[in-house]
């Protein structure tokens, strides 16, 4: 197949589900079925595109998988679907492998283990019914394109061809453009990649175009016959078979390889792109390589301007961050990780490295977590192997490696990782020898690396090479050589470099003007990413200042705007304020909270501010809504205002060595199945102002997680929540698992459905309508 | 816009309390990011309606509705449109990211999207308002599974019929959670002129009567009493 590709343009079929439909199949009901109950239907269709001149018959499998099929197995469906397409007298027979039809964590519910099991399964009955390659199809997460090339690669040996659904924007309806798509995908070693389904072809062009400028392998295109109109109750689509086939062999001359039709296709569409294909011969493409990593909707190209790689998901000299992940409080990972963002990463560096954890499984959570909620491509920092392969393949994107070294043992680990997923991958400097002294030498172990690399099947532009910094203090000539082989790897290999910058001032005063300075002679050397704290003040004046001497901040835009009117102090000190904090919290003034806070911790206790401010201001703010007086959000600005101030008061124990007393536990948890956890959001904030400490288990929590939670730590008292009707039994699941287990703990619900009539049904003991029912229930529990 | 507005603020429980300017800054804000970020999509389907004995089914597909609610809805119909309406996944991602930093904003946020969602499905309706015009008929009000005898189990099937996850990018989980979250999905009768019922949509009618908030809240007369 791939010596084919080489030669040939090779032409697929049109349209299945434009032809059962013809043939009376209703809307809705499973196509795939049809493979064992009207084979010959089947057959005939692909007949008439063998027929038509196709080289690639699509078996009915689209949907075959076992989230979709009901009363026949997934083998059987896969079997007969290629049966089917072989009967055909097809020249090739592609299984076709669709979306599974739900989301994949974390937009959606469905696990990404699970996704490559489902898709497994369907990928290995179809190679034992004897396909000879497989398409994935009408993708629109690069996430689910990722469990299904894995699952294919892992458990066949065929080729596998992906194409993704795009819309008008350019980008697939989760946000994925066509440059992140062709770089991911081949990333992860697919034999063609492009675009199906999604528009006509015109409307695909630029989609077309932008993924031919960036493919290493052969593009394909399967277009929709034009956009669908109803029409007398039917579906028609706009662009006929001569139209269609002149704008695909447009694309063709561009350097398209693969063709055929999607939606609305029919065997004429495709006898006459038959027609055109031959005598034409595969037209090549002059990719330029680059060096880039992705997210599922973003790449980050290096080169052509500094890349910010930003470090602080860290645990090294971090004692909040190291609780958090030995708790596994994910909220402090999620806060770095948007701070991060919005001070302006390109990449954020995630290492969650600690002895005492299961570091592959928290790796994988902090990385679906921070995934989540930030769209930058991330670099997953880990000296374990088998962390750094566990988190590698449950990221969604092409992600970077942190890191391998010159050590032999470490390469052949590691790069057998970074081929296989398509990563890119950090090389450190440093060998069995350790760290040499010169340029010269750090030089040959860049140029050792590459060359190891590439060995691999590694494209060499994947690599990014840190030439490492000694501290100033203790080996000040090294600093120098630093710099110098960073320009010997930019000069003589060409290749991208990286660079930690802040070791540099260690043990020395006045750390950060050391560490900027470093940082503008590192850019001036070519460094590309420097991996830093992007939150710095210091580096982020040199990063903005660089920016305009090296032409990346066109016309000073950016610098002008952030810096001429700096003049007016931005962040300058706020009027101290005549307002009590009661009326700070009262008026929901949540950015004044934590000042007045600090100033009253002067004359004042911890516990005094809490019972004699937080909490009777409190009991106002909820007595007003509870009359009407106040509406949520204003509610809500208050909790905020107290819980900006106990950020002051718990940081201010923990200083003094204080122990916190909490008033008392509760677990919170959205229960399994239900994602709509702003409510039990909205109850967490104000328990915890009230002094409550709640253990947070997440939404879609499993009922085992629940009834783990509350034994091991002998939790009392857990709020549940569900939003909708068909959830609602999860929580009764939840709740009887809990007094099953024989485990002593009351619960209170909440949820848009829930009444007092639900509660009793789940067997709930308490009804809270809102948060502050929530807390009143908490204070009769514990404290009467 | 202030029409929007309102809207935004009556799912916020807002009941005319007094409201700080910046707070409605806030919100203006929250409805002005919310609908930069969104993605809204739709698809939308007629079908003949043919009552059965097991329910109502539309025809050309295999899809059946069970219920009395339904029947009620579009038994005397003579179509049935299917609608589903999305605002994307970019929406949820948008409430998600400040869920962590600001949860105030999150649920101003989660409201502008339900208002905006639901603005949407009436820029649908008018659409199919019209479509039933040409064809000679009228068209009755949304339903959705989920309300009266409806159930939730019928939402695979109906983004089934109108191929909603390759159309429009809509799914619905094991638990039958339509995702992205801010979607709806409903179906309108088009009967002969003069035949659609009222429309009306007063709580006797309304599904959710027995846990609206605002009847919970004390409004008898429901989410309308406050209009």
């Amino acid at each position: 197949m791939k010596a084919l590709l080489e030669e040939q343009i090779l032409l697929f079929d049109g349209g299945m589900g434009t032809m059962l439909q013809q043939r009376g199949l209703e809307a809705g009901a499973l196509p795939e079925l049809l493979n064992l109950e009207r084979p010959e239907v089947v057959t005939s269709i692909h007949a008439e595109y063998v027929r038509a001149g196709a080289d690639i018959i699509t078996a009915n499998t689209f949907q075959a998988h076992e989230l979709k099929l009901e009363g026949h197995s997934v083998e059987e469906a896969a079997r007969a679907g290629v049966a089917c397409a072989r009967a055909s007298g097809a020249r090739y027979v592609a299984l076709d492998m669709g979306p599974l039809g739900q989301l994949l964590e974390p937009m959606g519910t469905l696990g990404f283990a699970r996704a490559c099991e489902v898709y497994k399964r369907l990928a290995v009955a179809g190679a034992d019914a004897g396909a000879d390659l497989i398409v994935i199809e009408t993708i629109f997460d690069l996430y689910e394109a990722k469990a299904a090339i894995l699952a294919a690669k892992e458990n066949t040996s065929l080729p596998v061809f992906c194409t993704m659904t795009f819309q008008e924007d350019g980008r697939t309806f989760v946000g994925c453009d066509p440059t992140t798509a062709a770089i991911t995908l081949q990333g992860l070693g697919v034999d063609a990649l492009g675009v199906n389904c999604s528009l006509g072809p015109a409307q695909l062009r630029p989609v077309v175009e932008e993924m031919l400028r960036r493919a290493t392998v052969p593009v394909m295109v399967q277009a929709n016959a034009g956009l669908p109109r109803g029409e007398n109750g039917k579906t028609v689509y706009d662009v006929g078979p001569g139209e269609f086939a002149r704008e695909i062999l447009e694309m063709v001359d561009r350097g398209v390889r693969i063709v055929g039709g999607c939606c609305g296709t029919t065997p004429e569409y495709i006898r006459l792109l038959r027609e055109g294909i031959r005598g034409r011969r595969p037209v090549r493409t002059a990719p330029v390589p680059v060096t880039a990593c992705t997210s599922g909707s973003r790449t980050v190209i290096l080169g052509g301007g500094v890349t910010v790689i930003g470090e602080r998901l860290n645990p090294t000299g971090k004692k909040k961050l190291k609780q958090a992940l030995r708790d596994g409080d994910m909220g402090y990972v999620i806060d770095e990780a948007i701070a991060q963002a919005e001070a302006g990463s390109d990449v954020l560096d995630v290492n969650v490295g600690l002895p005492e954890i299961d570091e592959p499984a928290v790796l994988c959570r902090a990385i679906r977590e921070v995934q989540g909620v930030v769209s930058l491509p991330l670099q997953i920092d880990s000296a374990d192997p088998a962390a750094i392969e566990a988190g590698v393949r449950c990221y969604n994107g092409k992600p970077v490696i942190n890191s391998v070294n010159g050590k032999r043992e470490v390469m052949e680990k590691i790069f057998p990782i970074a081929k296989k997923y398509g990563a890119l991958v950090i090389g450190l400097t440093l060998d069995e020898e350790g760290i040499p002294p010169t340029a010269a030498g750090r030089f040959e172990i860049a140029r050792r690396i590459r060359d190891t690399a590439v060995s691999y099947g590694i494209p060499e532009q994947d690599l990014l090479i840190d030439c490492l910094v000694l501290t100033a203090s203790a080996q000040q000539e090294q600093v120098i050589e630093t710099l110098r082989a960073i320009k010997l790897v930019k000069a003589r290999l060409g290749l991208k470099t990286t660079l930690g910058v802040s070791n540099v001032s260690f043990g020395l005063p006045r750390r950060e003007l050391l560490n900027a300075t470093f940082l503008a002679a590192a850019l001036g050397a070519g460094l590309d990413a420097p991996i830093l704290n992007p939150l710095s003040a210091h580096y982020n004046q040199v990063l903005d200042a660089f920016r305009v001497l090296d032409g990346e901040d066109r016309d000073s835009r950016a610098f002008i705007a952030k810096y001429a009117e700096a003049a007016a102090p931005a962040e300058g000190p706020r009027p101290a304020g005549e307002l009590s904090l009661r009326e700070i919290i009262l008026q929901g003034r949540r950015e004044q909270a934590a000042d007045k806070v600090r100033a009253l911790l002067q004359s004042e206790t911890a516990l005094g501010i809490i019972d004699r401010e937080f909490i009777p201001a409190l009991d106002i703010v909820g007595g007003r809504f509870e009359k009407g007086e106040i509406f949520l959000p204003q509610l809500m600005q208050s909790a905020q205002a107290v819980q900006n101030g106990f950020e002051v008061i718990k940081a201010h124990m923990e200083s003094a060595g204080e122990q916190r007393r909490p008033r008392g536990r509760v677990l919170m948890a959205t229960v399994y199945g239900d994602i709509h956890d702003i409510g039990k959001n909205i109850v967490r904030m104000i328990l915890e102002n009230y002094g409550y400490e709640v253990v947070d288990l997440g939404k879609d929590v499993p009922v085992q997680t629940v009834v783990d939670t509350i034994r091991r730590q002998g939790i009392r008292l857990a709020g549940l929540s569900a939003l909708m009707t068909t959830t609602v039994e999860s929580m009764r699941d939840t709740i009887a698992a809990v007094r099953a287990a024989g485990l002593e703990c009351s619960f209170f619900v909440g949820g848009a459905v829930l009444n007092e009539e639900y509660t009793r049904f789940v067997g709930a003991d308490y009804y809270a309508k809102d948060a502050m029912e929530s807390v009143a229930i908490a204070n009769r529990f514990f404290h009467q | 816009m202030e029409q929007a507005k309102k809207e935004v603020l009556r799912y916020l429980g807002y009941r005319h309390q007094a409201l700080e300017p910046a707070l409605e800054r806030t919100v203006e804000q929250c409805m002005a990011e919310l609908r930069a970020a969104a993605g809204p999509r739709r698809v939308w389907r007629l079908f003949p309606v043919e009552p059965q004995e097991a329910g109502i089914r539309l025809g050309g597909t295999a899809l059946v509705l069970g219920g009395g609610d339904i029947r009620r809805h579009l038994g005397a119909a003579e179509m049935a449109a299917v609608l589903a309406v999305t605002l994307g996944a970019a929406a949820d991602a948008l409430i998600r990211r400040w869920e962590h930093t600001d949860l105030t904003r999150s649920v101003i946020l989660d409201a502008c999207a339900t208002q905006y969602v639901e603005e949407l499905c009436d820029g649908v309706e008018r659409e199919i308002r019209e479509e039933a015009q040409k064809l000679g008929l009228e068209a009755n009000s949304r339903y959705s599974p989920g309300y009266g005898d409806l159930p939730l189990e019928a939402q695979p099937g109906i983004l089934g019929v109108l191929d909603a996850a390759r159309r429009i990018g809509l799914t619905c989980t094991g638990s039958l959670i339509l995702l992205p979250r801010k979607s709806v999905t409903a179906l309108m009768g088009l009967f002969p002129k003069g035949e659609a019922a009222s429309g009306g949509r007063g709580c006797e009618g309304c599904a959710l009567r027995e846990t609206c908030q605002f009847r919970k809240d004390g409004e008898p007369g429901g989410c309308e009493s406050l209009a």
